[in-house]
């Protein structure tokens, strides 16, 4: 068992996530894959290695630490102590992915829609959100597009840095802006 | 003398006898891989998908595997919908390893001979 | 300019329209014309809100509450732009001074989607 799993229990406590066991349940597994992903998308320190197909972003890895260590998920049994970045991170997904009010009733999709659309953007950095959308709707056919279009706006706000405010985007801003009325 | 050859002969032979042929087709072979590789089960719609094919061929191959016990199939529930997930079985597991085993035995006597 | 009240401004359409700037007049010079989507049209005050467009993609693709229209057929467009959903506003019917087409549904639907999460609508 890799000391990586106590890392993704001690992000379940930060939340305060309620799973059940994940060797007797299939949508707490399918939870913690995603919210693993998404937290070494964003940066966290974690070797398991993802794969998109079918069931993606998922990890064999991941899979036998919890297979192996179901109770302490269930009890969020971790003495792993995060730094702030990392808890920057944790914070991120808290507000733009976990706390969205899409997840009251489509909590599982959203989640699944994220992390592919971070998938995907990680793996082809110049796919604008176009492209991503399609190629997206090509993996994960029974995501609706309602759900993938909220995703790539979700990730956008994960991903954004205050640098990204250049001069020319101000302009192009203030073009409106400044307009009278 | 050296009868290294023969051994690998036997062993494919054998290898033949003992493999459900049934199961030797693409689809269940994919099946079966994926689902040992998921370990944590695979959804209708996402082996739909991965595999391209119509939903007849889909559901019969699954049926096929889960009536021969090499997979399972439960209802969850999942964001307020039905689902069925498939899981792989010891039996299939031990099925595909036949098949893996099987073709390992044919790359290892056509090591042999070059042919391209 | 009273052209303009003849005018028939609807949701989805993408309209140009001339912006004016302190110390300018409206319809000045041709370079304040800016392409928007139509939101809503309110004949209550003649005024519409909208989405402005701009073919500066990429330097605003990785701001949320952004949208990439491609150009086709119907939307009159005639490169990649993209819907700067967050800058929504509304603007007098005065404004208004040519129609270049309309988006397609799905890709309206989608904007509306960006704004639902916008405006935390759920």
């Amino acid at each position: 068992m890799s000391e990586d799993i106590n890392i993704i229990i001690s992000a379940l406590k930060y939340w305060n996530i309620d799973l059940k066991r994940p060797d007797r349940d299939y949508s707490s597994r399918f939870k913690i894959q995603k919210l693993a992903y998404l937290c070494k998308s964003m940066g966290m320190s974690l070797n398991y290695k993802f794969t998109l197909y079918l069931n993606g972003p998922y990890s064999t890895s991941l899979t036998q630490d919890y297979y192996q260590a179901p109770k302490l998920i269930e009890n969020l049994e971790t003495d792993y102590k995060f730094d702030e970045k990392d808890l920057n991170i944790l914070d991120k997904i808290s507000e733009y992915v976990l706390n969205h009010p899409i997840t009251l009733e489509y909590e599982s999709e959203f989640l699944e829609a994220v992390a592919t659309v971070r998938y995907l953007k990680n793996k082809y950095s110049d796919m604008l959100d176009d492209e991503i959308f399609a190629k997206t709707k090509e993996i994960k056919q029974h995501l609706k597009d309602s759900i993938i279009v909220l995703a790539i706006n979700t990730v956008k706000k994960l991903l954004f840095k205050p640098e990204f405010l250049t001069e020319e985007a101000r302009k192009e801003m203030d073009i409106w802006d400044k307009a009278e009325d | 003398m050296d009868f290294k050859q023969d051994q690998i002969f036997e062993e494919i032979l054998d290898y033949s006898n003992k493999i459900n042929s049934s199961v030797l087709t693409i689809t269940r072979c994919l099946l079966l891989t994926f689902n040992i590789y998921f370990r944590d089960g695979l959804q209708y719609r996402e082996l739909k998908t991965a595999l391209n094919i119509s939903d007849g061929k889909l559901a019969s191959n699954l049926n096929f595997l889960v009536k021969m016990g090499y997979i399972n199939k439960k209802d969850i529930k999942f964001d307020n919908k039905k689902l069925h997930i498939y899981n792989i079985t010891h039996k299939g597991k031990e099925e595909l390893k036949k098949i893996l085993n099987w073709m390992d035995s044919i790359k290892k006597l056509l090591e042999e001979v070059n042919i391209e | 300019m009273q052209g303009w009240k003849k005018l028939q401004i609807k949701s989805r359409e993408i309209w140009n329209v001339e912006l004016s700037y302190p110390g300018e007049g409206v319809g000045h010079e041709e370079k304040y014309r800016h392409p928007c989507i139509v939101v809503k049209f309110n004949k209550f005050v003649d005024m519409a809100t909208i989405m402005p467009l701009t073919s500066n993609v990429i330097v605003l693709k990785d701001f949320p509450y952004t949208y990439i229209l491609n150009p086709n057929n119907s939307n009159g467009l005639t490169k990649k732009s993209i819907a700067l959903i967050y800058q929504i506003r509304s603007l007098s019917k005065q404004r208004f001074v040519s129609k270049r087409g309309r988006i397609i549904r799905s890709n309206y639907e989608n904007i509306q989607e960006i704004l639902k999460d916008y405006f935390q609508i759920y």
